[in-house]
Order: C-alpha cells, then sequence, then structure tokens
C-alpha cells in the first residue's frame, strides 16, 4: 500500500513520462548485442586492427566516463552500458587502419566533452558517438578517409589502402564503380554482403539489418526515424542522383554504401537525441536523409549521414515543441 | 564621481584584465577572439591594435565627456572609435605590412566590437580622463591577455607551433586552427576559468560577482 | 528640445568632424605616399622572382583579363630587347576561396614557375598547395599535361592528398585556363600587328 501511495505523488519530471521495467542499462546492453553480427562481418573483413581499434574506444569510454565521475565527485553510472555503447559506436564508425590515438582522443571527446560536461546521460543534445568521430575526421582527415581493402584474412596486420563506393562515385563516376565490382548484381550483393572499403561497422547491411530487426521485434526502436530517413534518401538519390538527368539516379547503391544503415538504425534512433513524438521523428528522418544527401550530391565529403544527424540533433527539442501530440478536448475549444 | 576618485589606476587595469575580462567574464567580442587566433602572432598584433585602440578610445572620450551632448553621444563615440581605427589602419599598412596582410580585414573591424563601445559608455564617459586613459588600458590588456592565450592553446595544438616556430614533432589537431576549434578552445578556457574561480575564490562563474 | 539643444548638437558634430577629419587628412597624407610605393615595390618584386632572368624594368604590361569577374593581368618579360617568356595572373576557384596565382611561362609555353599571392583554403589540408613541394610540380608542363591525377606521377600533376579540388583548382581552373587565355591574346595580338 505505501509503495502504491509513493508512486502516486505527484513528481515533475522531463519526458517520457511513463516507464516500464525496461530499465537504461537493460536497452543499452540490449542495442550492443544487436550491434554484434556487424561488429562481427567488420572483424572478418577488416582483420585484428577492426577488433583492437574497438576494444580501445570501448576501453577508453569507459576509463574517461569513471575518471569524470571521480573528479567531479559524481555518481558512478557505469554500469548502465551507455559508455560501453558509446565506444562500441565509435569504434564501429572508424577506418579499421587508423592510428591509434585516434580512437583514444575520439572516445574522450565523446564522453566527457560531449556527454559529461552537459550533465551525463539524457542531457547531452548531441550524440557523443558522433561527435567523437565528426571531431577525429575535421582534425584528421587524411588519416580518417585513408580507407583498407577489406580482405577476409585473420591475422593480417598490412593492410592494402583502397576507396569507399561512395567515394569512388563521387570522384570517378559510376561507371568506375561498375568496372571494379563487376557488374551492377555483383556489387549489389558485395554491398549486402560488406565486402567493400568503409568503416568498421558500417559495411555488411545484412549483419546490421539482423541487429535492428532484434531491436524493433523487442520494440527498443519504432521504425519511424529509419524508414523516413532512407525513404528520403532513395527517392532523392533516384531524383537527383544520376547523371544523365532527373530519375535516373540509383538510390540502390545510396542506400547500401557508406553509413546510412549504421546511422539510421544504431544513431538516429538514439533516445537522448531525437525527438520523442512520432510525427516528429518522421520529421527529423526526413531532414537527416535530406542533409545526407546533400552532402553527398552537393558537398566536398563523399558521406554525410554523419553531419546529416548532428545538425538534426539541433533541431530536436524545436520539433519536439512544436509536434507535441494535442491534448483531447483542449485545442478544438481554443482554434474557434 | 568623488567616489570613483578613490579607485586607483592599478586597481582600474587589474580590474580590466581579472574582473571584467572583455572575454573570460563579460563574454563580449567573441568574433574577433575565434577569427584571428589561429597563431600566437596575429592573436598578440590584434590585441595591441585593440589595446592602442582602446585607450585612445577611452582618452578622447573622457575628455570631450562634459562637452558631448547626451541625446547623440553614441553615435559620436562610434565617430571616434572609427576615426582612431582608420588612424591604426593606416599606419599599420605604411609601416607594418607583414602583419598587415595577416590581420589587416580584422583591423577594420574593430570599429564594430562590442568591448571598445563598452568602455567608452560604461566608464569613459563618466570619469576623468586619467582614470579613462587606465581603464581602456587595464581593458585593452585583458583583451590581449585573453587573445594570446586562446591563440597559444591554438597554435600549439592545431600546428604544433608557437610565434610560427616548430615545437612539438606529433602530428597537429587540425580542428584547433579552423573556426569549430576556435569554440571550442574559448569554451574550454572559459570553463577553466570558471572552474578555478568557483573552486578557489568561491565566485559564480562567468557574470557573478566574483570579488578577487 | 531647445534651440540650445539644437546648437549643442550642431556644434558638437561639426568640432568632431572637423577634428577627426584633420587626424584623418594629416595621417592619410603621411602614410599613403609610403603604401603607394611599397604596393608597386612588392608587385615588382613578385614579378621579377617569377623571372629571374627578366632585365630589370623588363617585364612589361600587356593587359588586362577577367577570370572568375575578377581583375587580372598579364606581362611580357624581356631579356636584351627579345621576349623570353610571359606571366600571367590568374584566380582559380578552390574549396573555400579563390586562389590568386601568378605563373610564367617560357616561348614554348612551358611552365618555369608559379606563385600563390593569397588563398584562404583549409588550413592543413588545401593551404598546402602554397607550400614549394606542390608549386614545384609544375615545373616544365605544357597545356596536355597541366591535369591532376591522384596518384605519383611525373607527367601530370599529382594532387596534395585529402585537397584533390584545391589541387585541381590551381591546376585546372587557374594555370591552365591562364595559360588558354594567354595563347589566345598572342594570337589575337598577332593578327592586330599584321593588319
Amino acid at each position: 500500500m505505501e509503495a502504491i501511495k509513493k508512486q502516486h505523488e505527484l513528481v515533475v519530471s522531463v519526458s517520457p513520462h511513463l516507464k516500464s521495467e525496461e530499465t537504461t542499462s537493460r536497452i543499452m546492453w540490449t542495442v550492443s548485442l544487436s550491434l554484434l553480427p556487424a561488429f562481427i562481418s567488420g572483424a572478418y573483413f577488416f582483420g585484428p586492427r577492426a577488433v583492437i581499434t574497438t576494444a580501445i574506444c570501448i576501453i577508453t569510454a569507459l576509463l574517461s566516463e569513471r575518471a569524470f565521475q571521480k573528479i567531479t565527485n559524481r555518481e558512478d553510472t557505469i554500469s548502465d552500458g551507455s559508455a560501453f555503447l558509446t565506444g562500441l559506436l565509435l569504434g564501429m564508425n572508424l577506418p579499421a587502419t587508423v592510428p591509434f590515438y585516434i580512437p583514444i582522443i575520439g572516445t574522450v571527446v565523446a564522453i566527457v566533452i560531449t556527454k559529461q560536461l552537459f550533465g551525463g546521460l539524457g542531457y547531452n543534445i548531441f550524440n557523443p558517438a558522433l561527435i567523437g568521430r565528426a571531431f577525429v575526421l575535421i582534425t584528421w582527415p587524411r588519416a580518417m578517409t585513408t580507407w583498407m581493402k577489406p580482405d577476409a584474412a585473420f591475422m593480417r596486420f598490412d593492410a592494402i589502402s583502397a576507396a569507399t563506393p561512395l567515394g569512388i562515385l563521387k570522384e570517378e563516376g559510376l561507371a568506375k564503380l561498375l568496372a571494379l565490382f563487376g557488374d551492377k548484381l555483383n556489387l549489389y550483393t558485395e554491398l549486402l554482403v560488406g565486402h567493400r572499403a568503409g568503416s568498421i561497422g558500417e559495411t555488411s547491411v545484412i549483419a546490421l539489418l539482423l541487429g535492428a530487426a532484434f531491436l524493433v521485434y523487442k520494440r527498443y526502436i519504432s521504425l519511424h526515424i529509419p524508414l523516413s530517413f532512407i525513404g528520403t534518401v532513395a527517392v532523392i538519390a533516384w531524383l537527383f542522383g544520376g547523371k544523365e538527368g532527373l530519375f535516373t539516379g540509383d538510390p540502390l547503391i545510396h542506400i547500401m554504401s557508406g553509413g546510412l544503415m549504421l546511422g539510421a538504425f544504431f544513431m538516429a534512433t538514439d533516445y537522448v537525441t531525437c525527438p520523442s513524438v512520432k510525427k516528429g521523428q518522421i520529421v527529423f528522418g526526413i531532414g537527416c536523409g535530406l542533409i545526407t544527401m546533400l552532402i553527398r550530391l552537393k558537398g566536398g565529403y563523399p558521406e554525410g549521414v554523419m553531419f546529416a544527424i548532428l545538425l538534426m540533433n539541433c533541431f530536436t527539442p524545436l520539433i519536439d515543441r512544436n509536434l507535441r501530440s494535442k491534448v483531447f478536448g483542449f485545442m478544438k475549444k481554443e482554434a474557434k | 564621481m568623488s567616489n570613483e576618485d578613490r579607485i586607483s589606476n592599478w586597481q582600474l587595469i587589474k580590474n580590466g584584465i581579472f574582473k571584467e575580462n572583455t572575454i573570460f567574464r563579460l563574454v563580449i567580442s567573441l568574433c574577433p577572439s575565434i577569427a584571428v587566433t589561429n597563431s600566437v602572432k596575429n592573436g598578440f598584433l590584434l590585441g595591441v591594435a585593440v589595446l592602442f585602440v582602446q585607450t585612445m578610445v577611452n582618452t578622447t572620450v573622457a575628455i570631450f565627456r562634459k562637452f558631448i551632448h547626451p541625446k547623440i553621444r553614441i553615435p559620436i563615440f562610434m565617430l571616434i572609435i572609427s576615426g582612431w581605427v582608420t588612424v591604426v589602419d593606416m599606419v599599420m599598412a605604411a609601416y607594418a605590412r607583414a602583419a598587415y596582410k595577416e590581420i589587416g580585414l580584422y583591423i577594420q573591424i574593430i570599429v564594430a566590437f562590442a568591448s571598445i563601445l563598452a568602455r567608452a559608455e560604461m566608464f569613459a564617459s563618466k570619469n576623468r580622463v586619467c582614470n579613462a586613459f587606465f581603464d581602456g588600458l587595464g581593458s585593452g590588456l585583458g583583451f590581449l591577455l585573453a587573445l594570446v592565450l586562446i591563440s597559444f592553446f591554438r597554435e600549439l595544438l592545431g600546428r604544433g607551433s608557437l610565434w610560427g616556430f616548430h615545437i612539438v614533432q606529433a602530428k597537429p589537431m587540425l580542428i584547433f586552427i579552423l573556426p569549430a576549434g576556435g569554440f571550442l578552445a574559448v569554451g574550454l578556457l572559459m570553463a577553466f576559468f570558471n572552474w578555478i574561480d568557483m573552486r578557489f575564490y568561491g565566485g559564480k562563474g562567468a557574470g557573478g560577482a566574483s570579488g578577487h | 528640445m531647445t534651440a540650445k539643444d539644437i546648437f549643442k548638437i550642431t556644434a558638437n558634430l561639426v568640432v568632431i568632424y572637423v577634428v577627426g577629419g584633420l587626424l584623418l587628412a594629416f595621417v592619410y597624407a603621411k602614410t599613403s605616399p609610403i603604401i603607394f610605393l611599397k604596393n608597386k615595390q612588392e608587385k615588382e618584386e613578385a614579378l621579377q622572382k617569377m623571372m629571374p632572368n627578366a632585365d630589370k624594368k623588363g617585364i612589361i604590361k600587356l593587359g588586362d583579363w577577367y577570370p572568375h569577374d575578377k581583375d587580372a593581368e598579364y606581362f611580357v618579360a624581356k631579356k636584351d630587347g627579345k621576349i623570353i617568356g610571359y606571366i600571367v595572373q590568374t584566380f582559380a576557384k578552390g574549396y573555400s576561396s579563390y586562389i590568386n596565382i601568378l605563373f610564367s611561362v617560357g616561348t614554348d609555353f612551358r611552365v618555369k614557375k608559379i606563385d600563390i599571392l593569397h588563398s584562404a583554403e583549409t588550413p592543413g589540408l588545401g593551404d598546402e598547395i602554397t607550400l614549394p613541394y606542390f608549386k614545384k610540380r609544375f615545373r616544365g608542363k605544357d597545356l596536355a599535361h597541366l591535369k591532376v591525377v591522384k596518384k605519383p606521377s611525373k607527367e601530370y600533376i599529382e594532387a596534395v592528398t585529402g585537397a584533390t579540388i584545391s589541387s585541381r583548382a590551381v591546376t585546372e581552373d587557374g594555370v591552365r585556363k591562364g595559360l588558354e587565355f594567354l595563347i589566345k591574346a598572342l594570337k589575337k595580338r598577332e593578327v592586330k600587328h599584321e593588319q
């Protein structure tokens, strides 16, 4: 009785107000688990360097979170798994061949500056892993855009550098891309499997979809953001992606290459930094898609998923405020 | 005014450098603190230019303070500021050409710096010439110090050099000489000074009244 | 507002204008000849550096042209009255700025030297086009070989790693277009002379 009474006391808190038994830590660990297939495929294609880079990110994330909380006398929240997930996501967003100081500095920026300085989990404006990646991409552009050729060879430390499909598409065009992969069908299968140059965890579309399906089945993520994000990318790629004019682009290449799958399912859907209303999530997804394609087709970088999500993160409070669901019986009267 | 007279000149200078530091305490004129601070040399040169303009403007305004009609004081302050800025601009173009090539564009923008007009309006128009001179000196020095400090970190991290001389052999962190890194550097330094202030002097951070 | 106020405001403005005007006029009178002289001297030095062999006063302006709607000039360089080459100033659209380029060619229209007068490309990446190692790659290239490639090459211009856009701007939008213009302009002059 006492316990029930306590629950019914008025508590002023930020949204979401309805809470189930799903705790933060359970969600974080499940999301981490769902990234496992993509991580394994990354480790398979890019070898031990990929595993080491990701491990450095995770260890640095845990250490820097603990260190910051110790210095500032805050509660120890390492076990909620959010630092682990940030480290894992950042690691999977880096090329396998980066020098070891890059994951370390990127993770410190992600955890300390992006998350803890803003007040810890739940108060950060931007997705920490993406800010970490943006920081190292701008800081060491050369190392961050030198990709390794996927070789599927275990225990290989030397790497041949190769361009990503989007990089080739931007610099040399579709014909060169097709020449490299044989024919179109072969290109699609290679992209689906993940046998291409890119960041550790972004290449294998199948593995990412597997993890995403698990999350959707568990109802940890809804499909509003991923579908509107990917849909917008597809439409714009079809409309403007082709060299011969309107409606000649190839949406499949744009969907399956770059960091779109990883970004749309695992990073744009981050609870803290995406809108909480469904309508807002669709707006958020469309915005991400628009910015991504703007950067891919017109910008200086071949890939724009990261910047797109970060830019839309800024708009999250605005979207939430303006598309808040209406309370029954109140709005109509005022309108008249 | 008799109250103001008791403040010593040394206190006025200290006040401008620490308690009312243009960038770290008053948080105004942030544009130049990001635009020119990608090398210590540029930061220092612009700081010196601002120091000169600030001191001269304060002195001029204080000299004319009883003569200026309150209704048109702001346009007149602007005229005085732009006059002195033009003088600095022309002198630098003639005698310090290498420096002028680097920061010439920003010299002309000094006209629009909030800090200079703020000091003229807040202090110089109400105080004696001598006090106004030292107030301008103090706040100009504070600005110079802040610019040098910011550019010190940015050049060291972003280029691995100081005043153009190579020091660190490691790969520099490019972001710190780009504008984005300027915001980061200013923010982190400001946070650092606020932390020191709160931790050791019991202050309340930027904007709060901290008596040291 | 009383008549006294109006009078005072007028007096205020007049005094400030007159005093300020006098001060500025004085400084301008002192500095402007120096600025003018130094500008001219610097330009001559820059041109002389492009063509060290040419006589002093041997570099003569041929005319103006307008790449990207900006004012640029081109010159002929002479030694003992004989033409030994040409110098062209041009602008190229880079990644984040218009790059102001000066380059010299011999009478065979092969590039001798290039120099970047002004650019604001990304520090640490694009602005490496101003470094000697990149500028040296232009020596001896003719029209057909002013092309950017992304791998080490002696024949063509190798791009600065990670800064293909800036390298391409300097090479193709800048020097190659400038050279094309120069050849065309010289032909036109010849036709005019013959008539």
